[in-house]
């Protein structure tokens, strides 16, 4: 596990590389794009643990920060959409240059497995592989509107109840999101995005409800697409999780079966 | 403000980022930022970057690291506990800061489980000058008592479901240290801990000690710490400050900037030798 700085100098994206630890060399390398806000710390630990189990079946894999997240330059308040889609675009370049492959697989987790699909046609991706991810931005925002509700009043986060004067505009879970931003996540769909229909879609849902499901789009419009539940850890829209450290056991397991 | 990535150790396992202005103070201590739990080196909603961010504007050095096995820094495989990990960890971190920044006196800055590294390290290091407490330790006293359980014992619905609560559930109120080995977070007898503070207090390190409202399960009022060590003379270099209405995690960011003020202002005031 290496971590580096890349991208433009002035404004530097976080990485870290994890170089395979077997003599198994595969013919792709892999870049994991996680989630932002609350949702990016909680599954820090779980996608290092993921990457470092892919780079012992022989992959190239590497993580990083978007901007204004994480460890990445930037402020969170001052981003766009657009800016992390580049920075995905930016990551795939890297993860080529530094690994020495041109096939580049993408693990996205919740928003970072719809930035995945945005970036798509830009990137060239061999197969991407989309944890639980958001498929409608409005339900995201809606969720978090609700859990920063619900937070204020919880007595297991505050001993004394909270109100809305206590907060940021825009504030949700420990960050504040730009109103540009938000907008812009309340017309994310995944069916508005141009994605080209050479690359391999698959989905991994730790929830089995049909609203999550992207099966009939894709199945209708002729990709090659796979949707599959699996128990897991996942508990995106409960208060009490949103400080828990995300496991992902029986996903990661799942993942290194396809990958073998 | 300028943030530089750094590898380093003896092994060239830990990766930490330093905050740094162009023109450091190099009269004042470096600030180390610890971890909390097993959450990297962001801390808990990004955290330990705001303290960076907003400390480095006032000139001084920030650094935020991941100890061995957390976050970004490979866990070395040597047959030390993970006690004996964080300390070498930290050590290495304040050399390598000394080297690279020549700066040679250390603020630790850490929240519950990161408290108890500041504390020990401080204790170890003549290095550290300073020391700040996020939801450290706390020691009972009878007013402590009074406020926790007199409600309890006097409303019977309430004491029902306290026992209720008492064989069912855990004590959520302190980050999980879940999965980093053989970690366990351990309150230090009072006669230990009265020793090392003595120790602390020759040394003159100073000391701010932040209590939030998420911690109500050893710490309820505002005096508690000074009830707890009446008359010891280390006392004077130890400041305290309660927020019954923060959570531990001072996940609204109103709380947080009040919170770091605290710190900045307690820095600045202080002249550390």
């Amino acid at each position: 596990m290496h971590a580096f700085y890349f991208g433009n100098s002035d404004k530097p994206l976080y990485g870290v590389s994890h170089p395979p630890t077997s003599n198994n060399y595969r013919n792709s390398a892999i870049l994991i794009c996680n989630s932002i806000g609350h949702e990016y710390i909680r599954s820090h630990r779980a996608l290092r643990q993921l990457a470092n189990r892919l780079a012992d079946l022989g992959y190239y894999v590497m993580r990083f920060d978007y901007t204004g997240v994480g460890d990445s330059s930037g402020d969170f308040n001052n981003v766009s959409l657009s800016d992390w889609k580049n920075d995905i675009n930016l990551a795939s370049e890297e993860l080529k240059a530094i690994s020495a492959q041109d096939r580049i697989s993408v693990i996205g987790l919740r928003i970072g497995a719809t930035l995945s699909l945005m970036a798509s046609s830009q990137c060239d991706f061999n197969n991407i592989i989309m944890l639980d991810p958001v498929t409608s931005g409005k339900h995201f925002t809606d969720n978090l509107e609700l859990l920063q509700k619900r937070l204020l009043v919880d007595p297991d986060w505050f001993a004394q109840e909270r109100s809305m004067n206590d907060m940021l505009e825009n504030e949700y879970l420990g960050y504040k999101y730009s109103s540009n931003v938000i907008q812009e996540l309340n017309s994310l769909f995944y069916s508005k995005f141009d994605i080209p229909d050479y690359q391999l879609l698959s989905t991994i849902n730790t929830s089995n409800d049909e609203k999550y499901s992207m099966k009939k789009y894709f199945q209708d419009n002729t990709y090659d697409y796979t949707e599959e539940y699996i128990e897991d850890m996942g508990d995106w829209e409960e208060l009490s999780y949103i400080d828990t450290s995300l496991t992902l056991n029986h996903v990661s397991n799942h993942i290194c079966d396809i990958l073998k | 403000m300028n943030e530089q990535l750094h590898t380093y150790g003896i092994e060239r396992n830990l990766t930490g980022i330093a905050t740094i202005q162009d023109n450091i103070n190099r009269q004042s201590p470096a600030i180390i930022l610890l971890n909390a739990g097993v959450i990297h080196k962001v801390g808990p909603f990004d955290f330990n970057i705001s303290f960076a961010r907003k400390l480095s504007s006032e000139d001084y050095l920030v650094f935020r690291f991941d100890i061995s096995g957390l976050g970004d820094s490979d866990k070395i495989k040597d047959g030390t506990t993970y006690n004996e990990v964080v300390m070498n960890d930290l050590k290495q971190t304040m050399t390598f800061i000394e080297e690279k920044y020549d700066v040679n006196k250390f603020v630790v800055i850490g929240l519950c489980t990161g408290a108890d590294h500041a504390h020990k390290i401080a204790c170890q290091d003549s290095r550290v000058v300073g020391n700040v407490w996020l939801d450290g330790y706390g020691y009972p006293t009878t007013k402590y008592k009074l406020i926790r359980y007199a409600p309890v014992f006097l409303n019977p619905k309430r004491f029902v479901n306290a026992l209720k609560k008492y064989f069912s559930t855990s004590n959520k109120d302190v980050l999980s240290t879940k999965g980093v080995d053989d970690y366990v977070w351990e309150l230090p007898s009072k006669d230990q801990y009265i020793n090392d503070m003595k120790l602390l207090y020759e040394r003159d390190v100073k000391c701010l000690y932040i209590y939030s409202g998420g911690v109500t399960s050893y710490f309820n009022y505002r005096q508690q710490f000074e009830d707890s060590f009446k008359g010891c003379h280390f006392l004077k270099n130890i400041e305290v400050t309660y927020y019954p209405e923060f959570d531990h995690t001072f996940i609204l960011l109103k709380d947080r900037m009040r919170m770091i003020k605290r710190v900045s202002e307690w820095l600045n005031k202080n002249s550390f030798i």
